[in-house]
């Protein structure tokens, strides 16, 4: 058992200081007008939301700005915010959309690649690159759905319950989505192994 | 004593220790004395691991600072009550209101000499603009008309009484059909998954059917009609008034949904911004005039609409009926994810109903395996007549396929067996179900019996469950043969539930 435990991914948690107010507390300040309950929330979740929207969108400077559009629009609609299904999935939620959106208008501005062809050149063309690059494209297969949920759920650490309040549908949805995802991923992971392994 | 395959389907939830602590043990246990799982734990812990290389850096600095200056430029802007539409990013990016903004700031940095100059000039420009249209609207003014009511007609009328009421598929229907889609409901049904309650995507299998998300549903019932559905979430309600009018200005219908029903807006009236509903629940014959406001949306967002895009000039491929029948076989080959609500029917779920009724009630199994068999015992009794009825349907497209529902009808059957030994219960409402279950399974007898029944059904399936693929194999050899060799299929009759 401890043996295992020990070769078991690491899971990366980078949410927000468990001290100090809540961030529903600081979200209902923020919807009554303090500015510093703002900053605050905006501090606490900067670093996780950019590096999950980083991986979402694989552009490390357009993630910052997907970020702010995001936080502005959790921002004008605190209002609405109900702090009873937690500040974090909702959050989470509004820069998926974001992030999706805009993966969204740049796949309808480029011309439709042909997937069929497509598939065997990502493997040739991530053959010479790094590891990190590899992994990183291999994610990038994907559906978006599958995607979103791997990445919320290996990188983020984030619960099938808040995942699948980040994306708006039922838990089993959000866990017969990791399944296809890991398997998916195991698939192709197990091309870098052996490579690895060779090595 | 877990078996492979559980170790198996459980190794992900397993490396994410997301598992309750004694199936940890269990699993660990396993694997240690399993070579074939140990090798497999490791070499997917490996996987894993690798995974972990891919870094994202995060923000260069400390970008709370500039969000906040930009937030108090805004407010400062007469913009203290945000507009969600106002794109924050657009300032750097160059939205319409972002240029605003950057042109206050530059405006605020200029000398008071020329602040007056840029007034004035600003000032004249202002004036000039509203002469200009004042004298445009009064050119106008001769020909204008108040725009009256505009409702598409043609949208079937669809309801509970038709037997037609899967709510989004309902709707998707009203919509194709009145864009002049020649799919039927029961296409539909079939092609979206509905029907066997699952979703397929470019190269998986979407199986825990029961919980597939209606806006999954209404894309692939669109996908296979050629067209395709767009969900959008509108941030005020005067924005999706606006595309709602502009979809049916095009003559397309908008799927909107209250309260888990899809209703379809054929309709506007501008005069007073109502719109013309069909609704399911209203068996009028006329349309329902009611005001707008907005839908409780497809995921609860407050006003979320579904536009669907067809176009009859653009023929729809064929209805992929070879396709249709290798879905639901694989419906039925699917792997069992064990976990008590996603369970699904199907061989494997028999294997392991069967599996966990001979262990019989152990201490600390009870609870669970009590569970897995109850919920077995309701997606039986919701689930299967829903496919089957629909597959019956099917009869008058292709008499064969009258065939493939007697692989449900042996579950329903199964069900109904069931119910007679619950003595309790009615199909259909699954909390009475689930509730006269867990008592009745809590009773020893009570499960030995249902074990046998299960037997019994397995037996009578043994006829009627190959025929999806000798009918597959008949339609598209080059898909059975695919099929086949993917999904190991085993023509041989069912191997007799069990441990494994």
């Amino acid at each position: 058992m401890s043996a295992m435990r020990n070769s078991r991914p690491r899971l990366v948690y980078l949410e927000a200081d468990e001290s100090g107010p809540s961030d529903e507390a600081l979200a209902s300040a923020g919807a009554a007008g303090d500015p510093r309950a703002i900053e605050e929330l905006y501090r606490r979740y900067q670093r996780p939301v950019i590096c999950y929207l980083q991986r979402l969108v694989r552009d490390n400077d357009l993630a910052v700005d997907l970020f702010m559009e995001a936080f502005f629009r959790a921002y004008a609609n605190l209002g609405r915010f109900d702090p009873r299904r937690g500040f974090r999935p909702w959050l989470y939620r509004i820069a998926t959309n974001v992030g999706l959106d805009w993966l969204r208008q740049r796949a309808r501005a480029l011309p439709p690649a042909d997937a069929a062809a497509q598939e065997p050149s990502v493997f040739e063309a991530v053959a010479e690159r790094e590891l990190s690059r590899q992994v990183e494209e291999i994610v990038a297969v994907l559906p978006d759905e599958q995607r979103t949920a791997f990445i919320l759920r290996h990188y983020q650490g984030l619960s099938y319950a808040e995942i699948a309040a980040v994306c708006g549908c039922p838990e089993g949805t959000v866990r017969s989505r990791m399944h296809y995802a890991v398997r998916i991923l195991r698939a192709k992971l197990r091309f870098l192994v052996e490579e690895a392994d060779e090595r | 004593m877990i078996a492979c395959d559980e170790v198996r389907e459980k190794l992900p939830d397993y490396l994410y220790e997301l598992l309750p602590d004694w199936q940890m043990e269990e699993i660990a246990s396993h694997t240690a004395g399993c070579e074939a799982c140990r090798e497999l734990a490791e070499s997917a812990a490996r996987e894993f691991r690798l995974l972990d290389s891919w870094e994202a850096p995060g923000p260069a600095g400390d970008t709370t600072a500039e969000f906040m200056r930009r937030l108090r430029l805004h407010q400062t802007a007469d913009l203290a009550r945000p507009d969600p539409s106002v794109s924050v990013v657009g300032i750097r990016r160059g939205g319409g209101l972002a240029r605003l903004s950057d042109l206050i700031e530059r405006f605020r940095a200029m000398p008071t000499g020329a602040k007056l100059a840029v007034s004035g000039v600003s000032l004249a420009a202002v004036v000039a603009l509203v002469f200009a249209l004042v004298a445009l609207s009064s050119r106008r003014s001769g020909v204008a008309q108040q725009p009256g009511p505009k409702v598409i007609e043609g949208v079937p009328r669809l309801g509970y009484q038709t037997g037609r009421h899967t709510p989004y598929i309902a709707a998707l229907h009203a919509v194709l059909q009145s864009l002049g889609s020649p799919m039927t409901y029961e296409e539909l049904m079939v092609a979206s998954g509905a029907a066997f309650a699952t979703a397929w995507r470019g190269g998986y299998y979407e199986y825990d059917s029961r919980v597939l998300a209606p806006e999954d549903v209404v894309r692939n019932g669109a996908i296979a009609a050629g067209g395709m559905s767009i969900r959008r979430n509108f941030q005020t309600l005067d924005e999706a008034w606006e595309a709602v009018r502009q979809s049916l200005d095009d003559g397309r219908p908008v799927i909107a949904a209250r309260r888990s029903i899809a209703y379809v807006i054929c309709g506007y009236d501008p005069q007073d911004r109502t719109v013309y509903v069909q609704h399911p629940e209203n068996a009028s014959a006329d349309y329902e005039q009611r005001p707008f406001e907005g839908s409780e949306g497809v995921y609860g967002g407050p006003n979320e609409f579904i536009f669907v895009k067809y176009d009859p000039a653009d023929p729809a491929p064929e209805m992929d009926w070879p396709g249709v029948l290798a879905r639901a076989v694989r419906f039925d080959q699917w792997p069992f994810y064990v976990r008590a609500d996603q369970f699904d029917a199907g061989r494997a779920a028999y294997d392991m109903w069967a599996a966990t009724l001979r262990r019989g009630v152990s201490e600390n199994g009870a609870a669970s395996d009590v569970r897995v068999t109850v919920t077995m015992a309701a997606v039986m009794a919701d689930r299967r007549a829903c496919a089957q009825a629909v597959l019956t349907d099917y009869g008058t497209l292709d008499q064969r396929l009258v065939e493939a529902a007697g692989h449900y009808g042996a579950e329903v059957k199964l069900w109904q067996q069931m119910r007679g030994v619950l003595a309790q219960g009615k199909q259909g409402q699954s909390s009475e179900v689930m509730k006269a279950a867990q008592e009745g399974f809590m009773q020893q007898a009570v499960r030995e019996q249902a074990a046998r029944l299960v037997e019994q059904a397995r037996d009578e399936d043994k006829a009627a469950v190959n025929v999806l693929p000798d009918l597959l194999q008949e339609w598209s050899p080059e898909v059975y043969e695919s099929l086949a060799k993917e999904l190991k299929w085993q023509r041989a009759p069912i191997t007799p539930g069990g441990e494994r």
